[in-house]
């Protein structure tokens, strides 16, 4: 595939979209069946059309989205150097995209995941909450550059929910009033049932998890937290019938908390990836 | 998209509700225990209700009955099927289950729910043990690893009715997407009082604290092909199990019962689950506190 860039350089933008968005394709349909080295090549080609795309004028917005994008996918799959690399590359290009500091965010947030921290080792537990504090200074960057993305509000708000600082209420509350995606709507939802889990308030959990129920029926999440609130509750049926209902689902769907558990693979972007890629 | 990753996720614990207090009406709630007794790692047979001593939050009870391999059992299998059991392990697991489907008596249940980042319910609780030998021999492995969410889904489904429900855990690996905490799905499994038992690869916290707050047990297999024997040896441990019944005499109706354990006389290891939880919503006479 050398001599990518060169020919892309001198291709249309239309179809310079059109090819990014089938090797990116391409490249995530190959990583999910764990085929990593031809699907890492598949991102480096389109990586090359893109570089070529920066040349060009206007506000490269799709540019931006893209690289912001395949860092999330590169961290979801594990591939933290290469999601480092990326994002250092292109906020040296666009350092005004709020994407760009969520998709950072996440990246450190997976790396704490991923690292045992000893919990009697005061210089770990230190490493850790340094990550954390710089991983939520990120999200409040991108927030600062577009207080409009729910996204950001939603990870500085479970970031702050799982470090117990109180700030996560005024976050998730900022992101419900934010969220246009059903997406998002649903996270704000599970987020807003945890937090009034934690505090005891097991009506309102209640209530939180079964709207995120109603947004995304044939997600496993809400049906495995109404049944531990039943439980809780002292209310065995309840939970039994939650878990039943659950079983009985003719169709499951992804839930969207397990992509944002592990690492962010942004759905939203790639929708209008593509949107962008097909519009004439 | 989903892959796996190993995270040891922390999410923050839920916390349970406290009920007040009410008292118990003598003869109309029985509490039924699993017991194991156990010298040199073997069973101790022939004991009777008089060899049993039993506190409930503190105050002497008298044991009514003992019973031992008398119900049939309701066996849930729960076998983690996320990518990294994919291959020959996954191999060994089907043959495994299918090696503890064998050793049901008539009488005994099984179901089968099998757990990656998706908990999916293959054969609900069925004497049909074919189906569930099917459903073993079509596993397929890929995903993360939701195996708390799993946990509660499958303490959420036991059945209530006159036999001793067992879990019966497989996983070799951490759990990398599970919304629950450990906290809370331990709590879920002393509120419902069924005996866990886990066999795993590697070494799990959340598994020995499920265990222990179950009464159950926990294996370690150090390879694939000792599966078989392992699963066999849960089901073993679990028909040599004691089922101690007596009727609460003494104490406050709802809310935890710690109970303590053991042998009169004579030195034993005797494990059972650590107590029972009673919610006060619960009229009298409707619930059997297992």
């Amino acid at each position: 595939m050398a001599g990518v860039g060169g020919r892309a350089a001198r291709a249309t933008p239309e179809a310079q979209r059109a090819a990014v968005m089938l090797h990116t394709d391409a490249g995530i349909t190959l990583l999910s069946a764990s085929a990593t080295s031809l699907g890492l090549l598949h991102f480096t080609t389109a990586s090359r059309i893109v570089n070529a795309m920066r040349s060009g004028r206007g506000d490269q917005l799709f540019e931006r989205r893209w690289l912001a994008f395949v860092a999330t996918v590169y961290t979801a799959n594990g591939r933290l150097g290469d999601a480092d690399r990326m994002i250092r590359d292109a906020l040296s290009w666009y350092s005004s995209e709020p994407l760009l500091y969520v998709a950072r965010g996440a990246l450190a947030e997976m790396r704490i995941a991923m690292t045992f921290v000893d919990l009697r080792s005061g210089n770990q537990i230190a490493r850790r909450d340094r990550a954390y504090d710089a991983a939520a200074a990120d999200y409040r960057r991108a927030i600062g550059l577009d207080d409009r993305l729910a996204i950001a509000h939603l990870r500085v708000g479970w970031l702050h929910f799982t470090t117990h600082d109180p700030r996560a209420r005024e976050n998730f509350d900022a992101a419900l009033t934010r969220a246009t995606e059903v997406r998002d709507r649903y996270l704000v939802q599970l987020f807003l049932g945890a937090a009034a889990e934690r505090d005891g308030r097991l009506d309102e959990a209640e209530r939180a998890y079964s709207a995120a129920q109603t947004l995304a029926p044939g997600c496993q999440t809400p049906y495995i937290a109404l049944a531990r609130v039943g439980h809780a509750l002292g209310r065995a049926a309840q939970a039994a019938a939650s878990a039943a209902a659950f079983t009985a689902l003719p169709e499951k769907s992804n839930d969207p908390w397990w992509d944002f558990h592990l690492g962010g693979f942004d759905h939203v972007s790639l929708a209008w990836l593509h949107a962008q890629a097909q519009a004439p | 998209m989903i892959r796996t990753i190993a995270i040891a996720a922390a999410i923050a614990a839920a916390q349970a509700a406290q009920t007040p207090p009410a008292v118990f009406r003598s003869g109309i709630e029985v509490v039924e225990i699993d017991v194991s007794v156990t010298r040199g790692g073997l069973p101790v047979p022939g004991l009777t209700a008089r060899d049993f001593a039993v506190a409930d939050n503190g105050v002497a009870q008298e044991v009514e009955s003992v019973t031992l391999d008398r119900l049939p059992l309701s066996v849930t299998l729960l076998l983690d099927t996320s990518a990294s059991v994919a291959g020959d392990r996954l191999a060994h697991l089907a043959q495994a289950g299918e090696g503890l489907v064998d050793a049901l008596r008539p009488d005994d249940r099984a179901s089968l729910i099998t757990f990656s980042h998706l908990v999916d319910l293959r054969v609900p609780m069925t004497g049909d043990k074919a189906a569930v030998r099917a459903a073993l021999h079509a596993m397929s492995g890929s995903g993360a690893t939701a195996l708390r969410d799993a946990v509660e889904l499958a303490l959420s489904l036991q059945p209530h009715d006159r036999t001793r429900p067992l879990i019966l855990i497989f996983t070799d690996g951490a759990d990398t997407t599970s919304w629950l905490s450990e906290d809370a799905v331990v709590d879920t499994a002393r509120r419902v009082g069924v005996v866990v038992h886990a066999v795993r690869v590697e070494s799990d916290r959340f598994l020995d604290r499920l265990a222990d707050s179950s009464g159950g047990r926990t294996w370690s297999a150090t390879s694939d092909r000792q599966l078989r024997e392992l699963f066999t040896s849960a089901l073993d441990e679990m028909r040599a199990r004691y089922l101690l019944t007596y009727t609460p005499k003494g104490v406050a109706r709802a809310g935890w019962h710690e109970l303590k354990v053991r042998l009169r006389s004579g030195r034993a290891d005797v494990t059972a689950r650590p107590g029972y939880f009673v919610g006060a919503a619960s009229p009298s006479g409707s619930s059997r506190p297992r």
